[in-house]
């Protein structure tokens, strides 16, 4: 009983009316749904040339208007459809070239007070096991995750409870940060922590700040206000749409510079999502100096065990749609990294890697999975089901295989690489330099420290043709002196030093 | 350029992108301002585009900023001493932050 009365009073604690209305204009948000579906309405028939010329800007690094990402979703010539992937992976490519970033998911805590209908974390749920992480069990997932699989980033996961508050949130972060394990030739530690957290006050974040903590990563689930509406049900914190909303706002304004955004696809119709999207990347370059969403994200609805609106919903995202959405959204906010994760089985990730920039593997989505359980899905304690249960090293054997090099680097939010900063060399194709040379000294500590003899193999070939291009591209894209540092470093991780970066 | 999100001490800001300049003139350095929050060096000030994509040399200025160079080796150890120590000098009569 003492424990709901201190979940009540906490609860009415964490919204604050005063952090959402001064962002809003004339007491309304930026997510005008009539706006969206009009721009949908209108933009049909778009002319190829129209689409072509709409391409070239994408391909300049430009954020397109919504006028010019409806008339992308309103293409109906597939053939088309095939030019504007192979645009959108251009334009990908000069960003962050050919590097595929990899993080793992650590869920710590699914004890939630919402009750959102499509939601395996619900507070209803009476099948979920609910469990939070003690320090040393995090600490505990922490050691297989950096000392047996080999990651280095990680996005730790909470649902939204007082005892999973942003105190808990920052010591779990000092936790994984503490974490060290010898590996076969050096040392395994997680570098980059990120979280996927409930909004927060702006007080809270700025103790997230402090701490260091990578990306704050929060997802509308969808924009569209009646529905958002109908599937959280009043009286629960998630209930309140602009809470949610600003959630990045106030981020922003607390310091936090590296801000995530996202939609659960499956939700509500997914052209307006996509606009929606678009519509809260433009409200944040304007607001705060040209810093829009560092990464999007555009998981699609699984099922979840005792989560009805999973298997009711009619608005389930085909996998041709799927490809097509996540094909606007690289053209439309093009500077922003795209995750696409192990919810999407392993054909799809495999068709829209070239257009994204982030994935996970080895991914295991149970509270203390990775330390507890067998590589079995266990439906009590996770929040929906994975399509794609590969190992880390099957998938990066996969990568090599067609050309994408495994990025661990971590180097940019440790060496200023953040905030309007990280946006400027992105939108320049400045960053994709420093992704190349990083993910080929963080590929190889990772060969070393954690892969398969096959996987070695593979991925030496495929960092003797990164360094071939390096050398090919000096001194016009490289100076003499970075190939040279290049070669330095490399030497000196095959030696066993770590964490040598650019 | 500087970090709209952010609140320095604008004298401090000011004499550090003066330096910054100079440095950069003259020597081909690039000098950043980063607030330092655990293992995150977050961008405060300097030269947002400007980049030799060496590897940076991270210097501490006080246990709130720091410094990040790239090229900072080519620049004399005199000059070196010579920049901290304004930076620093600058930042205990500012209070930094």
């Amino acid at each position: 009983m003492r424990a709901l009365e201190k979940e009540i009073t906490w609860t009415e604690s964490v919204i604050k009316e005063d952090q959402i209305s001064k962002f809003m204009k004339s007491g309304r948000d930026f997510i005008n749904d009539e706006e969206i579906w009009q721009k949908i309405r209108t933009n049909t028939s778009p002319e190829k040339q129209e689409i072509r010329e709409i391409l070239q800007k994408s391909l300049s690094i430009e954020t397109l208007t919504p006028d010019e990402a409806a008339k992308l979703l309103n293409v109906k010539d597939e053939e088309l459809w095939k030019e504007i992937f192979e645009v959108a992976a251009q334009v990908k490519t000069k960003v962050y070239d050919n590097r595929i970033v990899t993080f793992a998911p650590l869920y710590c805590s699914n004890y939630c007070v919402n009750n959102c209908l499509y939601c395996g974390f619900r507070r209803d749920n009476t099948l979920e096991k609910r469990r939070r992480l003690s320090l040393e069990e995090v600490k505990n997932e922490a050691r297989v995750l950096a000392g047996e699989i080999g990651h280095k980033r990680l996005i730790a996961v909470y649902g939204e409870h007082p005892l999973s508050d942003a105190r808990y949130i920052a010591d779990t972060i000092e936790a994984i940060y503490s974490v060290k394990v010898p590996t076969r030739g050096g040392v395994g530690q997680i570098r980059r922590v990120n979280i996927n957290a409930a909004p927060m006050s702006v007080e809270d974040l700025e103790m997230l700040r402090e701490i260091g903590i990578g990306t704050y990563q929060v997802f509308q689930e969808t924009y569209h206000h009646e529905t958002y509406a109908r599937i959280h049900p009043p009286g629960t914190l998630k209930s309140h749409y602009q809470w949610r909303l600003y959630s990045m706002h106030r981020a922003l304004e607390a310091g936090v510079d590296d801000v995530a955004i996202g939609a659960l696809f499956g939700l509500y119709d997914w052209r307006f999502e996509v606009l929606a999207l678009l519509y809260h990347a433009i409200e944040l370059e304007s607001m705060f100096d040209g810093v829009g969403p560092h990464t999007i994200s555009f998981p699609r609805l699984q099922p979840a065990l005792g989560a009805p609106y999973t298997q009711e919903t009619k608005y389930l995202v085909s996998d041709e749609d799927f490809k097509k959405l996540v094909t606007v959204l690289r053209l439309a906010i093009p500077y922003s990294g795209m995750i696409i994760t192990a919810r999407e089985r392993a054909e799809i990730r495999r068709e829209l890697m070239p257009i994204c920039t982030q994935t996970d593997a080895s991914t295991r989505i149970g509270i203390g999975a990775y330390r507890e359980s067998t590589n079995r899905q266990e439906s009590e304690r996770q929040q929906f089901l994975l399509g794609d249960t590969r190992s880390l090293d099957e998938v990066i054997r996969e990568l090599a295989e067609m050309g994408y090099i495994t990025s661990f680097c971590t180097a940019g939010y440790r060496c200023g690489r953040t905030g309007d900063r990280i946006m400027k060399l992105l939108r320049t194709g400045r960053e994709g330099k420093f992704c190349k040379l990083n993910a080929i000294l963080t590929f190889r500590e990772w060969l070393d420290d954690f892969a398969s003899e096959e996987t070695k193999k593979i991925g030496e070939e495929l960092i003797q043709r990164e360094m071939n291009e390096i050398k090919e591209k000096t001194p016009v894209d490289f100076s003499e002196r970075v190939y040279q540092e290049l070669q330095v470093y490399y030497k000196r991780i095959q030696n066993g030093e770590r964490d040598l970066y650019f | 350029m500087a970090n709209a999100t952010s609140t320095f001490n604008e004298s401090f800001l000011a004499a550090f992108l003066e330096i910054a300049e100079a440095v950069k003139s003259e020597f081909g350095v690039y000098l950043q301002v980063a607030e330092i929050l655990g293992k995150r060096w977050s961008f405060v000030a300097g030269e947002p585009e400007g980049s030799t994509f060496l590897p940076s040399k991270r210097l501490m200025l006080n246990e709130h900023l720091g410094l990040i160079a790239e090229n900072w080796e080519v620049l004399p150890r005199e000059k070196q001493e010579e920049i901290l120590s304004v930076l620093r000098e600058k930042l205990a009569v500012t209070r930094g932050m």
